[in-house]
């Protein structure tokens, strides 16, 4: 790593203004920004983290459902009675990630603010659109395909590799933010922009904003299912090939409302309007869920390497609603 | 051979070979690689804002507790708990296999729970009780480790101590009634090249059985 | 008779109750002083038993210390610069910036003029700290012009494909055959054929994936002697290699590995890291410790060669194979040998014409790795056999055992047979299961041969105070050898293995092997119990005479020396009567005998569940048959075998190398990316081993490690066919793969 000065900050506000001066990249615990800062493709003159503001890794119950501090651990989220109760999806989803010991490390917003696995992007002796030059490999000839996107592919291919983003895509989450105009609460989509080129950061935020909260809306009982389904190659440890996951909910033995979100098939966790329109309305049965899976490939261009993504797609959505129909 | 085209492939979209190779350090073809970054954190650096404790970039003293032990050592913020075990500490216990968080050979105890010691900033570690392999075989793991040597867990022994550290942390989490698969998920981060998977999970079992309940 | 030799008739064979009568009376002529070999009715103590391993505490409690855990007074690290690149003319490398950075020692300028392999070395530093060394890497400039490249074996072939070596094409024709039957007799046996299969099999370049990196700690004393801890599989070769590069005299060179962490067949000789580490620490004068990282390892650090194996098996319609054709090839790296594919090793097909050559690319070296040549040789012919016996309509297994005339391996199909519960879970109808999650059973055959050989020593120390010590410059790369050679002494002299001290992997103690082609038990075990024997018999001597009867019929057992007439003393009150420094034995390694049989077979039996729609691939179960001679320690053969049987699957499922086709870079040099078999993806392995009097050499020992990975990949491949009825003719059989084999079936492609 290039040497750096570490700014511990005590506060978030604290932690904003730290980062306001330039030349600083935030950290939590560092499970990502470690292994990019090794490889030098991040390599800030500052380092600002939290590790020392208190009340962070709270896991608080609020009216709406559960308010989860930005540093509260995959581990922790997995454990905690309070999220298996307001989304048993996310705890599933915190508890399979990675590995025990990462999962102890591992941070909500961390995990929110991951850049993507994909090896051009982290050997800093390729090029990168991300990293600011013109052309992305995986979409030259020659280029390895295997791990990219299927969505908003071009001009780069790379994945969002969270397997937790979808989740809270799904249920609807919030995230509170506070920057040097203040605090903002948007929904998930709102924290990740388009790819630019020459930013590595899929989070449209700004480079002072700090991630401080993310607020969890509650499965109601009886009314709201949800399922997350992830394909692995390996059984553990290993990062999603795809990722679905969905909350809806039923009403007259149909599906009244329903959010559909994939992870490592777009820069950005990807919602996908088409299967929640075409589930909406109809009963939740085998060949619904099946219909909504390929509506859910509807528009997807995949690399020709790519290509068994879109079974994968189709795959993870039908089990993701097969996994909701399961759940009491 | 025109140095411009992959031969009998012709570069998509009109691009040259240069255009292909040219990336973030790499200059243009016949230039300069591997050019150096700023070596030194620029002297415009920001103050320190208020109720912002800083460190570094040079060497500043940290104290560590490392398996009971006080250890004070002059530590860089960009060095990793991983490496000041293994040199300043001369504690070799933990491996380096692939530094990036995912083989689990460094595998520690931070307050007791397993982390990866390559993934913690030795800074980060200021403050909270390390445990490694070498406390813990000297403590409470020494019956773990006579598990491994009976049946087998290790062969070349690289791996071997993360796989206990993991191994460790799964009985103190399960006790004498840690199942198969509670051991498995347990050290599904460890991996092992030598193929000593299936002897550790019978170690992990036999030295459950003989640890104290929770 | 010759002079020195004696003659025993030894009965040799199968040990194993209840596997079949197999055992032959076979006179064997030994040197005199050699220990008679154990034949199938020895009785021994600690022999084939369970022995723990002599080094398990001190790695389980992590107080081993491995080559990169050397710590010396005034230590300095060092790097590589590597070149990025496939191809690349290096136009100039500018070490001055770096020279000048903080706590730079050395720079080492590695004068290449052209790098052909991405990872070429460039230049090397040299730093008092490694965040030092970091930074100073950074400030060496090199200027590249990259070049066309092709990384591709296949793509290497075409005509207009930059060459390697300017001189000649990349490809290594004409090519060598494999068991060449004169033309004519193959094309009768072609034409003969009333079954003919043809199919054209790949595999991956797979990375040895070592834990230890390649590398060194070097440091030259006072009197200008060179020692190196070094992380190898032969001690011997890199002390070879040192004083060849250094000009040392081969006494003035000392090579250290007592512990090492994995090699797999990478690590024989000095590499790139040992030579930067060697001539930095000459430069510096001070001890350098450079080894690879984990990209390094694996862009530079060896690989297993790829391969293209278009075959054709053809044979009866009652399942006799008659004849196999075909020709293969892959990529070594940049030169052109060791890419051969082993597809010709099994059933004695009688009109075998397979051509193999090599073709250079623009990539690092190949190197040896657990049986070269054979998981991707057997992955192919067992997999034809496999597509034979479903196009005449026959039972995989029956075909097999059809054509099986090895000794050993065609007692091992039934019992495989059996705890799979093969006839139960083979699909007659491969692919007949309902629903997404499918399963089946396959298997595979494996083979090799070594009983070792070679003139190696071993010294054994006996003290006056009943002590032990055996030395030996071998290494244990992970196998066990220390332990084998502490049950082998201990086994002669009546004593606990424990009680048995053994230091090795110095090349101050007599050399030894290097830990390579499954080699170093039969060499060394024999060597061990030889020692041993010869230390019982000095000791011996001294009781008899003490007791004033025959040394011979005195018994070693338990601790105790025992006579006629009840007379009793325990090993160390025996060992007071020698002379007060105790006593020296040399044990020797004589040539091989004549023996049971040269090779070993093995088999290998998975049972698959295959995910259709997702295309993951689970193995739950393997059950591993195999045969190693004599087994001396039951445990550390079985680690062996789980350790084949897991790399072989992880070569099935997920390993590749892959590269970039314009740079020729690595994008995957992780352990993420380049995935290896899991905790969590380890199936049950069933270890069932057939002990074998092989009278090849004094303790029957034969070799163990790579025949336990041979057949693996093949059994799951086979397995996938039947649980899914296409067949995967590429490796590693990712969900990518899997769902595109299914999706060119449903299009009616070739089953």
């Amino acid at each position: 790593m290039k040497a750096f000065r570490y700014d511990r900050a005590t506060t978030v506000e604290g932690a904003v203004r730290a980062l306001g001066g330039g030349g600083a990249i935030l950290k939590a615990n560092g499970i990502d920004l470690l292994d990019r800062m090794k490889e030098r493709v991040d390599e800030p003159d500052r380092v600002v983290t939290l590790v020392d503001v208190p009340g962070l890794d709270r896991v608080e119950k609020i009216a709406t459902g559960v308010r989860l501090g930005s540093m509260v651990t995959l581990a922790a989220l997995a454990a905690s009675p309070d999220v298996t109760a307001a989304s048993p999806a996310l705890a599933e989803a915190a508890g399979w990630a990675a590995s025990p010991a990462l999962r102890n490390r591992a941070t909500l917003g961390g995990n929110l603010g991951q850049h993507t696995r994909c090896g051009y992007y982290r050997l800093k002796s390729f090029p990168c659109f991300k990293r600011g030059d013109s052309i992305c490999p995986v979409r030259i000839e020659g280029g390895v395909q295997e791990n990219a996107g299927i969505f908003d592919n071009a001009p780069c291919a790379c994945a969002h590799p969270s397997s937790l983003a979808p989740v809270l895509g799904a249920v609807g989450a919030t995230v509170r933010i506070l920057g040097a105009g203040g605090e903002r609460v948007v929904p998930l989509a709102g924290i990740y922009g388009p790819v630019k080129q020459g930013r590595p950061t899929d989070l449209a935020l700004a480079p002072d904003d700090v991630i401080v909260s993310v607020d969890v809306p509650a499965l109601r009982p009886g009314v709201d299912r949800e399922g997350v389904y992830e394909v692995r190659q390996k059984a553990a440890f290993d990062w999603a090939l795809v990722t679905c996951a969905v909350r809806f909910s039923v009403e007259g033995g149909a599906v009244r409302s329903a959010s559909v979100w994939l992870g490592s098939v777009a820069p950005s966790p990807w919602r996908s309007a088409a299967a929640e329109q075409a589930i909406v309305g109809k009963p939740l049965t085998p060949a619904t869920a099946a219909a909504a899976a390929d509506a859910a490939v509807v528009g997807a261009a995949p690399l020709p390497g790519t290509a068994y993504k879109l079974d994968l797609v189709r795959a993870s959505v039908r089990r993701a609603f097969a996994a909701a129909g399961e759940r009491k | 051979m025109a140095p411009d085209d992959r031969a009998g492939v012709p570069p998509p979209s009109g691009l040259s070979r240069r255009d292909l190779l040219r990336g973030t350090g790499l200059a243009v073809a016949a230039g300069t690689v591997l050019r150096a970054g700023r070596d030194a954190v620029a002297e415009d650096a920001p103050a320190a804002a208020a109720g912002v404790r800083t460190q570094g970039p040079g060497a500043v003293e940290v104290t560590l507790k490392v398996n009971g032990v006080v250890r004070k050592v002059n530590v860089e913020p960009r060095e990793t708990l991983l490496d000041v075990l293994r040199l300043p500490l001369d504690t070799t216990g933990a491996k380096r296999v692939c530094d990036r968080a995912s083989c689990g050979a460094c595998t520690v105890h931070l307050d007791g729970q397993a982390v990866y010691a390559c993934a913690v900033l030795a800074v980060d570690a200021e403050g909270h009780d390390v445990t490694t392999v070498e406390g813990l075989a000297a403590g409470k793991g020494a019956a773990l480790v006579e598990a491994f040597v009976r049946h087998d867990a290790l062969q070349c022994g690289f791996c071997t101590p993360g796989m206990v550290m993991a191994c460790a942390a799964a009985i103190d989490a399960h006790g004498p009634d840690l199942t198969m698969d509670q051991a498995r998920a347990a050290t599904a981060g460890n991996l092992c090249r030598c193929g000593t998977y299936p002897h550790v999970l019978e170690a992990a079992l036999t030295a459950a059985k003989a640890a104290k309940g929770r | 008779m010759a002079e020195g030799k004696t003659e025993d008739k030894v009965k040799l064979g199968i040990v194993t109750p209840g596997v079949g009568d197999v055992v032959r009376e076979v006179t064997i002529q030994r040197e005199d002083d050699d220990p008679v070999t154990w034949g199938v009715d020895a009785k021994l103590a600690v022999v084939g038993k369970e022995t723990p391993r002599v080094d398990g505490r001190v790695k389980a409690s992590g107080a081993a210390r491995f080559t990169a855990d050397i710590r010396r007074p005034g230590l300095a690290f060092a790097r590589i610069v590597r070149c990025p690149f496939g191809h690349a003319k290096v136009k100039a490398v500018r070490l001055d910036r770096a020279k000048a950075m903080p706590g730079v020692l050395g720079v080492l300028d590695l004068k290449r003029g052209r790098a052909t392999y991405a990872g070429a070395p460039l230049a090397a530093v040299c730093a008092e700290t490694e965040t030092q060394l970091d930074d100073a890497m950074r400030a060496v400039e090199v200027d590249l012009e990259p070049l066309p490249c092709v990384v591709d074996a296949t793509d290497a072939l075409r005509e207009d494909a930059p060459r390697v070596d300017p001189k000649r094409a990349n490809a290594d024709l004409p090519a060598g055959g494999r068991g060449a039957a004169p033309p004519e007799a193959v094309a009768k046996a072609l034409a003969a054929a009333e079954v003919k299969v043809s199919a054209t099999y790949r595999t991956q370049i797979q990375t040895h994936s070592a834990f230890e990196p390649h590398g060194s700690v070097a440091e030259f004393g006072a009197d200008g002697g060179l020692t190196l801890w070094t992380s190898t599989q032969g001690v011997e070769s890199v002390q070879r290699d040192a004083a060849q590069q250094t000009g040392l005299p081969v006494g003035s060179v000392r090579v250290i590995t007592e512990f090492m962490g994995g090699g797999f067949g990478a690590k024989f000789g000095t590499t790139e890291c040992d030579r930067a580490a060697m001539n930095l620490a000459q430069l510096t004068k001070r001890p350098v410790w450079c080894m690879n990282d984990r990209r390094e390892e694996h862009l530079v650090g060896g690989n297993r060669p790829d391969s293209v194996q278009a075959l054709t098996l053809g044979g009866t319609k009652d399942g006799t194979l008659t004849v196999i054709t075909g020709e293969v090839y892959g990529t070594p790296g940049n030169g052109t040998g060791g890419a051969g594919a082993a597809n010709t090793r099994a059933y004695d097909i009688p009109a075998q014409s397979v051509a193999q050559f090599g073709v250079s690319t623009f990539t690092a070296v190949g190197r040896a790795f657990r049986a070269p040549g054979h998981p991707q040789g057997f992955f192919a012919l067992e997999g034809m056999v496999d597509e034979f016996a479903h196009a005449a309509g026959l039972d995989p297994l029956d075909v097999r055992r059809r054509n099986d005339k090895h000794p050993i391996r065609r007692l091992e199909w039934p019992l495989g047979a059996k705890r799979i519960g093969w006839a139960a879970h083979r699909r007659k109808v491969p692919g007949s299961d309902p629903g997404p999650v499918k399963r089946g059973v396959g298997c595979a055959a494996g083979v090799w041969g070594n009983a070792g050989g070679g003139g190696w020593r071993i010294d054994l120390v006996l003290g006056r105070d009943g002590s032990v010590v055996v030395r030996s410059g071998v290494q244990d790369i992970g196998t066990g050898t220390k332990t084998l050679l502490a049950v082998l002494v201990a086994e002669e002299l009546g004593l606990r293995p424990e009680a048995v001290r053994v230091e090795i992997g110095d090349s101050r103690f007599p050399p030894g092997p290097g830990s390579g082609g499954s080699t170093t038990a039969p060499s060394m075990g024999p060597v061990a119990r030889d020692a041993g024997a010869k230390a019982r018999a000095a000791v011996g001597a001294l009781v008899a005479k003490e007791w004033g009867v025959e040394a011979g019929p005195l018994t070693f057992a338990a601790g105790q020396v025992k006579g006629p007439g009840g007379k009793a003393t325990t090993f160390a009150k025996a060992c007071s009567l020698l002379a007060p420094e105790g006593a020296t034995v040399t044990g020797r390694r004589r040539p091989n005998y004549a023996g049971f049989h040269g090779t070993v077979g093995g088999v290998q039996f998975a049972q698959v569940a295959v995910d259709v729609e997702t295309g993951v691939i689970r193995v739950e179960k393997v059950v591993a048959v195999h045969d190693a001679g004599r087994i001396v320690d039951a445990l550390t053969a079985r680690s062996q075998v789980n350790g084949g049987v897991i790399q072989g699957i992880s070569y099935a499922l997920y390993e590749e190398r892959l590269l970039d086709r314009t740079s020729g870079d690595m994008v995957n040099p992780t352990l993420d990316t380049y995935r290896i078999l899991g905790m969590a993806d380890c199936p049950e392995i069933d270890v069932v081993f057939l002990d074998v009097a092989n009278g090849m050499n004094n303790a029957g020992i034969m070799g163990l490690g790579e025949p336990a990975t041979v057949p693996t990949a093949a059994a799951v491949a086979n397995a996938v066919f039947n649980a899914i009825g296409v067949r995967l003719r590429e490796l590693p059989m990712t969900p990518a793969r899997v769902l595109g084999a299914l999706a060119a079936a449903r299009k009616g492609g070739a089953k």
